[in-house]
């Protein structure tokens, strides 16, 4: 042995309780750390396993997929514990530790510290004999306490998720057993479909019935198509194959449809049909070839004027007509377009007429043409030009009549110059043949026009039902076996024609009309509390109700406690006509909340005040000389606008927005 | 050796509590300003005491002379202070002979204990004056370079309400200092002693308790307490989060700092954690004396930016937030 070894010999180092302690902090450590790290290890591993499980329960993954998956995340987890375990922690590490759990102000860590140097001083020394004095005060349970881990929660989760799934029960697949199979998802819960009253359902009824016959009758495509979808939205309510929320919605789309149609459509048909009629009535003495047509025209019968069209253009082409004849077909068919000439037309005449002889003044003496013609001639344009875009921007019908008249004073015009022998002159039976397609088309839209006006009749009716029905179904989820109005209590009751007799038997004996089962979201002490005040008719009750029994729950309500059969309680003390009465002679307040927002607004006892407003169409000219269109509108917009000022409930406003919307002129 | 060494430890304890209990005659309370002070004189840097008047700092500092049985001079700074009235002068004298040679005058710089009250109230030119003489331990008049006598302990004093009439001492200067320690009005219990002591007409006599070579074993003894590097890693680490450009600054350094603490700033954080950890009987120095004392060894060497002044943030809250982040192992 050396001196220097000798001297290191003696030198004080770190003693074994000191290392003792930092050996089994160190242990401790590692020990926390792998649990740490095997929870994490765990939380992602058993993530993917509960992934894995799953979709192997879920027939995604083939059941063989599990394993190698929960292979994976066992290894995970064992190689993060192995990886904590074999922590490095050193001695100084260790006694750090220790200092601060005891508060030995670095005591421990220093005289490790100084014990690795090679020459300690004495003052290190003295430290490190310091410290192994205080050793008695430190305490490896505190310096590496061994707790509960922090993930340790969110790991139980996915355990608990893991047995979740493993008990999860999935509906077998058709082609399970194929290797990997689809996806069979449980069908979610089947929404509330309508339920409609009987007198509903079958009206409804009829109305598909009748929808049909008129669909077949329709030649627009269009309004056939918006018909037969009208015709499935009645079906599908008739037969209670829709939710509340799928017929609004149709019914919306189809009045959407139909406003767009009316739109495209433009002004009534009724107009100009009675156009049609004042220019056919204003041909003097109509020869007899013409007749058949202008009295079509006279009857508003677009249709048969159509086909009397045809027989003139077919008597033109063969050239059955004589001279004459020709004469007084072009002299009407003249008339007739001069009487439908519309006044959009008339200005556009007068202003193609003022251009030509503007344009022809200028091409024969430019030197003439002065700044006022250019002027005339610029606002001539401008006019024309405006005109094309009145009529480009007017509805269909009002272009298929000027298109009519159009050619109608061409087919006049080809006849006259038949007439005066040009030989380069084109049969008229061109102009004929399109004139009968417009007159067969604007019988169409007509019909057409006319079947929209009913079948938003039908809407406003559906929308009616609808309304109706969602009262039936709050009241039958409000008190389920209480009136008998749910789903179930129709379908199972059958016909509720004593409807009125039986909802006061349920309501004053707490029963249900099926008479079985009866189910009673709120309030069934209140139901016996009325039961025990009223004598009731047991015998025959259901026969007098015509209810058969069954179990009379409504569509809606899930069972609550508080529900219990009331039969049996309702025969026994069902002997007669009661003689007492419900005390509470207005009995309760009707419950809203099932059947929609409550809406209520302060009302005051009396006539209270009243508006009194000039309608200002009116009052110019009085009603007698106005048109029922401009008064309906003024007053349309009057109402609107109180509507919008006052309080009246939701409800109500409908009704009012309704009225004015049938009495709107067409 | 070993016991030798326990000997030093136990002789240091028990010189510093003779002197606590001397020194505790007269001053009432401000326990954390003699501490500090008494950590400063140990360590040989010097402490600046910053509080309002009427606190006893000047009372402190005397009664601590008086009771370190060193000389003592007290310099009341004022505008008008030349720096050779701090340090001395030449003056004509006449020799035995009667001849007439200039002699050097020694001034009251040349003492043990300087207090220097009022420290900013002098020109900036006084107090470099003072403040080299600080540094180098030593006076030069001319071509003569005097040195002062070891040890050499300046008290600077400070107040930090009046402005006008005032040079604030340069952040330069400031680092000098060993220690800034704040002076705080005393609690209520403490007024009532200090008014019990001093109002009934006659001053506790102070006898000396700790000579010069005594004070001076006890700064050897500080001088050779060791400190851990994980320990000292600690002091690094926390002068380094003081500097706003360094990645391990905290929020509010990098919002507040400008500059962050000298190399200075670290040596006086180890050296005087050594003493407070021979005063406290322990061989080592320890982490919390790291954290005991680095608010008075650093408050005055970092430097608040805009913000950090606009705002009110003293240098006391960043230390408190770095002491708060700095994680004592790495």
């Amino acid at each position: 042995m050396s001196s220097r070894e000798s001297a290191l010999g003696s030198m004080h180092r770190p003693s074994g309780p000191l290392l003792s302690l930092c050996r089994r902090v160190r242990w401790r450590t590692r020990a926390r750390s792998a649990i740490e790290r095997g929870v994490l290890a765990g939380l992602l591993g058993g993530g993917v396993a509960l992934v894995v499980l799953v979709l192997v329960r879920l027939r995604v993954l083939e059941a063989g997929a599990l394993g190698p998956a929960l292979g994976a995340a066992a290894a995970t987890v064992g190689l993060a514990v192995l990886s904590g375990l074999l922590r490095r922690v050193s001695d100084l590490q260790a006694a750090q530790r220790l200092d601060r759990a005891a508060g030995l102000h670095d005591r421990l860590g220093s005289a490790i510290a100084f014990g690795a140097r090679p020459e300690p001083t004495p003052m290190e020394e003295a430290a490190i004999r310091d410290a192994e004095a205080h050793v008695g005060r430190a305490d490896p349970r505190a310096a590496a306490p061994l707790v509960w881990p922090r993930r340790g929660w969110a790991l139980l989760a996915v355990a608990a998720l893991g047995v979740g799934a493993w008990l999860m029960v999935v509906p077998v697949g058709p082609a399970e057993g194929r290797g990997l199979s689809p996806l069979h998802f449980p069908r979610p819960p089947a929404r509330q479909r309508v339920t409609l009253a009987p007198e509903d359902r079958r009206e409804l009824a009829e109305e598909a019935v009748r929808l049909a016959e008129q669909a077949a009758a329709i030649e627009d495509p269009e309004v056939r198509s918006w018909v037969a979808e009208l015709n499935e939205l009645v079906r599908a309510l008739q037969e209670g194959r829709i939710t509340p929320e799928e017929a609004h919605a149709r019914i919306a789309r189809l009045s959407r449809a139909r406003d767009e149609w009316s739109e495209k459509v433009g002004e009534g048909m009724q107009e100009l049909a009675s156009r049609a009629r004042e220019a056919a009535e204003a041909v003097r003495r109509p020869h007899r070839t013409t007749s058949p047509l202008l009295e079509a025209l006279r009857a508003e019968q677009w249709a048969a004027a159509a086909r009397a069209m045809r027989e003139l253009r077919e008597k033109t082409e063969r050239g059955d007509l004589s001279g004459g004849e020709a004469r007084a077909v072009q002299r009407d068919l003249a008339a007739l377009a001069r009487g439908l000439e519309s006044e959009r037309q008339a200005r556009e005449r007068k202003a193609k007429r003022e251009r030509d002889r503007l344009k022809k003044k200028e091409a024969e003496a430019k030197d003439r043409f002065g700044r006022r013609d250019r002027d005339r001639l610029a606002k001539a344009e401008r006019e024309l030009e405006r005109l094309r875009r009145e009529e480009q921007g007017a509805g269909e019908a009002r272009r298929q009549l000027e298109r009519l008249q159009r050619e109608l004073d061409r087919a006049a015009q080809d006849l006259a110059r038949r007439q005066q022998g040009d030989p380069d002159q084109q049969p008229s039976a061109e102009q004929m043949r399109r004139a009968e397609d417009i007159m067969r088309r604007l019988g169409e839209l007509t019909a057409g026009q006319r079947q929209m006006r009913v079948a938003r009749g039908r809407l406003i009716d559906l929308e009616e039902m609808m309304r109706r029905a969602g009262q039936q179904v709050g009241q039958g989820k409000d008190g389920q076996g209480k009136d008998g109005q749910g789903e179930g209590g129709q379908d199972e009751g059958g016909q509720d024609e004593g409807g009125q007799r039986e909802r006061f038997l349920v309501r004053a004996g707490g029963d249900e009309p099926g008479g079985k089962k009866g189910q009673g979201k709120n309030g069934q002490q209140p139901e016996t509390r009325r039961g025990d005040d009223v004598t009731l008719l047991s015998p025959g009750r259901s026969k007098a109700g015509g209810v058969k029994g069954g179990p009379g729950q409504g569509a809606q309500g899930p069972p609550v406690p508080g529900q219990g059969p009331g039969s049996a309680r309702l025969g026994a003390a069902a002997d007669g006509i009661g003689e007492g009465h419900d005390p509470r002679v207005l009995g309760e307040r009707t419950e809203q909340q099932a059947a929609g927002v409550e809406d209520q607004v302060r009302g005051s006892e009396g006539a209270g005040p009243s508006q009194s407003r000039v309608i200002r169409s009116a009052a110019s000219r009085g009603f007698a000389t106005q048109s029922w269109r401009a008064v309906h509108q003024d007053y349309s917009q009057v109402v609107e606008q109180a509507l919008e000022r006052q309080e009246i409930p939701a409800g109500q406003r409908r009704y009012v927005r309704r009225y004015f919307d049938l009495i709107r002129p067409r | 050796m070993q016991a030798e060494v326990e000997a030093r430890v136990r002789a240091f304890e028990e010189a510093t509590r003779r002197l606590t209990r001397e020194v505790g005659k007269v001053i009432v309370g401000q326990d954390e300003v003699f501490e500090g002070v008494l950590m400063a004189l140990i360590a040989g840097g010097h402490a600046l005491l910053e509080g309002v008047p009427g606190l006893g700092k000047t009372r402190l500092v005397r009664t601590l002379a008086d009771a370190l049985d060193l000389s003592f001079s007290r310099i009341q700074f004022t505008p008008d202070l030349m720096p050779s009235d701090i340090t001395g002068t030449k003056v004509a004298i006449h020799d035995a002979e009667g001849r007439t040679v200039l002699e050097f005058e020694r001034g009251p710089i040349f003492a043990n204990v300087v207090l220097a009250d009022e420290v900013n109230r002098a020109t900036p030119r006084t107090q470099s004056a003072m403040l080299e003489a600080m540094q180098e331990r030593s006076v030069t008049v001319g071509r003569t370079t005097h040195s002062l006598e070891e040890p050499f302990f300046v008290l600077a004093t400070q107040n930090p309400l009046e402005m006008d009439g005032t040079y604030p001492l340069p952040e330069a200067q400031l680092d000098r200092f060993l220690f800034k320690l704040h002076v705080d009005f005393p609690s209520a219990e403490e007024l009532h002693a200090i008014l019990d002591r001093t109002t009934h007409g006659h001053d506790e006599a102070i006898a000396p308790v700790l000579g010069k070579a005594e004070l001076l074993e006890l700064r050897r003894l500080a001088m050779d307490v060791p400190i851990a590097r994980h320990v000292q890693d600690f002091a690094v680490r926390v002068v380094e989060a003081t500097h706003p450009e360094r990645p391990s600054a905290p929020e509010a350094t990098r919002r507040f700092i400008r500059y962050g603490a000298s190399p200075r700033g670290a040596q006086a954080i180890v050296l005087t954690a050594k003493v407070r950890a021979v005063l406290s009987g322990r061989f080592a120095v320890s982490c919390d004396d790291i954290r005991h004392v680095a608010r008075p060894a650093l408050r005055h060497r970092i430097i608040r930016n805009f913000e950090g002044e606009a705002e009110g943030v003293t240098t006391d809250r960043v230390l408190d937030d770095i002491l708060r982040l700095v994680p004592e192992k790495a």
